[in-house]
């Protein structure tokens, strides 16, 4: 006689590993949903959600970077500094369309010397880019923190202002940025190629794949994806000052890395992965600060969800 | 005037040149050395040049060094100014515990070093020579009570007083002093603190999501106490996002008391949308670190019975509408961008 398997749903630690961030966005969401009348609002969702656009803006361009088995940790200064020429250019009376172009460009061309640098010299990503953030600092410094900051012209903070129905502007440009890079990323042989050279960049090599030319493109786009942050962010606060996008890189590091981009290269989508874990340490901010608890205990909080995200990372990698 | 009243003044006259002359006499040859926090806040630029036009004026030599905030290098910097021969030091501390080996380095060497801004730790083991600073728990209470006279003008009930409290960064022990001096107040006057955030490192970014989190957490939030200007840009976009950016007088005013007028400020008071904010006196801080070092370096020593004495805490003004034009030694006006 043939009996038939019963089949019990096991929740075995493959599957918590796998769905962990899944399982904890819900229970976060609801918690708050729970926990205060003020969190799920519209107005306070549409808040919520523009305080993710600018990091939505950065993380894309990072995430090819680390799904490609690298690092960018210069994305803040990029920012800084891109923004810097821009708006000392706008401040000196010249048209604001010059400003925005050289902002653009700067990100460039800061992007084509990490690549640069990166590939001639050899110095690996992580020295190269920590030796940008720390002179491309003091670079903004002298452009902007001896004039105590600049305001930025009205025309650029009107920007934010504008709605569809609840949807502020820079979030529908935030979805838009994401889903060309998700598009990119999973539907053109460029964006397999970065997963190729990731996932094992001897193989990469070994079966054709220019990774010198990759990492040329990859940091070039990083750089001027962090200057289009930057400008995002300055619509929004209207003022360019020393402290600006100052620890932006770690914290878009740690976003990308909950949503599930690997720290170890190789994995990891922008649209929905990125976006929900931009989503997450936002919404833990903005839940935290709602429900009333101490500003001394929120980085506590949001410290371990990175810290467990990674383990998790960590965990997934060992069995792969 | 009489004969002998007229030779008494003259004796006078000469007795008081003798007894200034070897200040004058010396004053040509000094060298003064200032190590600086750094220049990443325009407040700190606009301390360093009072030093230097001071030392301009007395015909001294100025020398600056920045540390741009790293407490090793400023260690450095002041040996280096020690090993430039410089007369004395001014020292804007990164870190007063980490610099203490310089400062035994200058006494051995016989230089006075005066401390400028920033405390020194009370357990350090050599004292500077004096030291100009400013009592920032004062700092924030006054900029409270100012604003609370306003609400009393206002005709706004103590108790309808909602704040929304951003503390600035917690590593920097004056916000805390500043926070301790708002808490004051508002205790005082019977406010309610409906919302607390904190700015790590002074961040503009955590002041526009605190503010912007508070206020959809609260929206009877008619008061906001700011533990510096520099953050006034964050808290302005976040009120503006809300639909609550109006001017004195205008209806659903948030009340605003900050501190430093920065040249944000100096506009944000102009324009009415700035109530009150008390000024980080970098200028009058300067004044007096000078005049201690002149002192100094002409054999006087400090103690707490002196005038002025080895510490000196200092009071800023509270600007508001009424003084923002006319207030001396207001650093965000002289060092506004406009005015370059």
């Amino acid at each position: 006689m043939n009996i038939p398997a019963v089949h019990t749903p096991r929740l075995s630690l493959s599957f918590l590993v796998d769905h962990f961030f899944y399982l904890v966005f819900l229970l976060v969401f609801v918690f708050f949903s729970l926990a205060s009348d003020k969190f799920l609002t519209v107005s306070n969702l549409s808040s919520l959600l523009l305080q993710c656009s600018y990091y939505g803006v950065l993380v894309t361009g990072l995430s090819f970077v680390i799904i490609s088995g690298d690092f960018d940790i210069s994305v803040g200064t990029v920012a800084y500094v891109s923004m810097s020429v821009g708006m000392v250019t706008i401040a000196a009376g010249y048209p604001i369309l010059l400003g925005v172009a050289l902002t653009l460009l700067t990100g460039v061309a800061i992007g084509l010397l990490n690549a640069l640098i990166i590939i001639y010299l050899h110095v690996p990503a992580f020295i190269t880019t920590l030796g940008v953030l720390i002179a491309g600092r003091g670079v903004g410094h002298l452009l902007v923190a001896e004039q105590g900051g600049i305001e930025a012209p009205v025309a650029l903070t009107q920007f934010a202002q504008f709605r569809i129905g609840p949807l502020y502007l820079e979030v529908a440009f935030m979805l838009l940025v994401m889903f060309i890079g998700q598009f990119v990323l999973t539907r053109t042989a460029f964006g397999r190629t970065v997963f190729a050279i990731g996932d094992n960049e001897k193989s990469a090599r070994r079966i054709g794949i220019e990774i010198n030319k990759m990492k040329l493109v990859l940091f070039t786009l990083s750089g001027f994806v962090a200057s289009l942050a930057g400008l995002v962010y300055v619509t929004q606060v209207g003022y360019l000052h020393a402290s600006f996008a100052d620890g932006w890189e770690f914290t878009a590091i740690s976003m990308a890395v909950i949503g599930g981009v690997s720290l170890f290269g190789g994995r990891g989508t922008i649209l929905p992965g990125a976006l929900l874990g931009i989503t997450l340490i936002v919404m833990l901010q903005n839940g935290l600060t709602i429900i009333g608890l101490s500003p001394y205990i929120h980085p506590f909080v949001i410290g371990s969800m990175i810290f467990v995200a990674i383990l998790a990372d960590s965990l997934k990698n060992r069995r792969n | 005037m009489g004969f002998k009243m007229k030779m008494l003044s003259s004796a006078a006259i000469l007795a008081a040149g003798i007894a200034t002359l070897p200040i004058e006499a010396m004053a040509k040859d000094m060298t003064i050395g200032f190590s600086s926090v750094g220049r990443f806040s325009l407040a700190f630029i606009a301390g360093e040049t009072y030093l230097g036009r001071f030392a301009e004026e007395r015909g001294w030599k100025y020398l600056s060094a920045i540390a741009e905030n790293d407490a090793a290098k400023q260690s450095q910097d002041i040996d280096n100014l020690i090993a430039r021969g410089v007369d004395a030091v001014i020292v804007m501390a990164v870190d007063s515990k980490a610099i203490e080996s310089s400062v035994r380095a200058a006494h051995s060497e016989g230089i006075p070093v005066i401390g400028y801004m920033r405390p020194q730790d009370p357990g350090s083991t050599h004292l500077y020579d004096g030291f100009a600073g400013q009592d920032t728990v004062a700092q924030a209470y006054d900029a409270a009570i100012e604003m609370s006279k306003m609400l009393d003008e206002d005709s706004v009930a103590a108790s309808d007083v909602k704040v929304l409290h951003v503390i600035g960064d917690p590593k920097d022990e004056n916000a805390l002093k500043r926070a301790e001096g708002f808490k004051k107040a508002a205790e005082e006057k019977g406010w309610e603190i409906v919302s607390e955030i904190i700015c790590d490192g002074w961040s503009l970014d955590m002041a526009l999501t605190g503010a912007t989190n508070a206020l959809e957490s609260d929206s009877s939030i008619n008061a906001v106490l700011l533990a510096s200007d520099y953050l006034w840009p964050g808290v302005r976009t976040a009120l503006q996002n809300r639909d609550k950016l109006h001017k004195r007088g205008e209806e659903g005013h948030v009340y605003i008391a900050s501190q430093d007028v920065f040249p944000v400020a100096v506009d944000s008071i102009k324009e009415g949308y700035m109530d009150t904010s008390t000024l980080l006196d970098m200028y009058g801080m300067a004044v007096t670190a000078m005049d201690m070092t002149e002192r100094l370096l002409a054999g006087e020593e400090f103690s707490e019975t002196t005038t002025p004495k080895k510490v000196n805490w200092m009071s800023g003004v509270t600007i508001t509408a009424d003084n923002v034009e006319t207030q001396e030694g207001l650093w965000g006006a002289e060092f506004h961008p406009d005015k370059k």
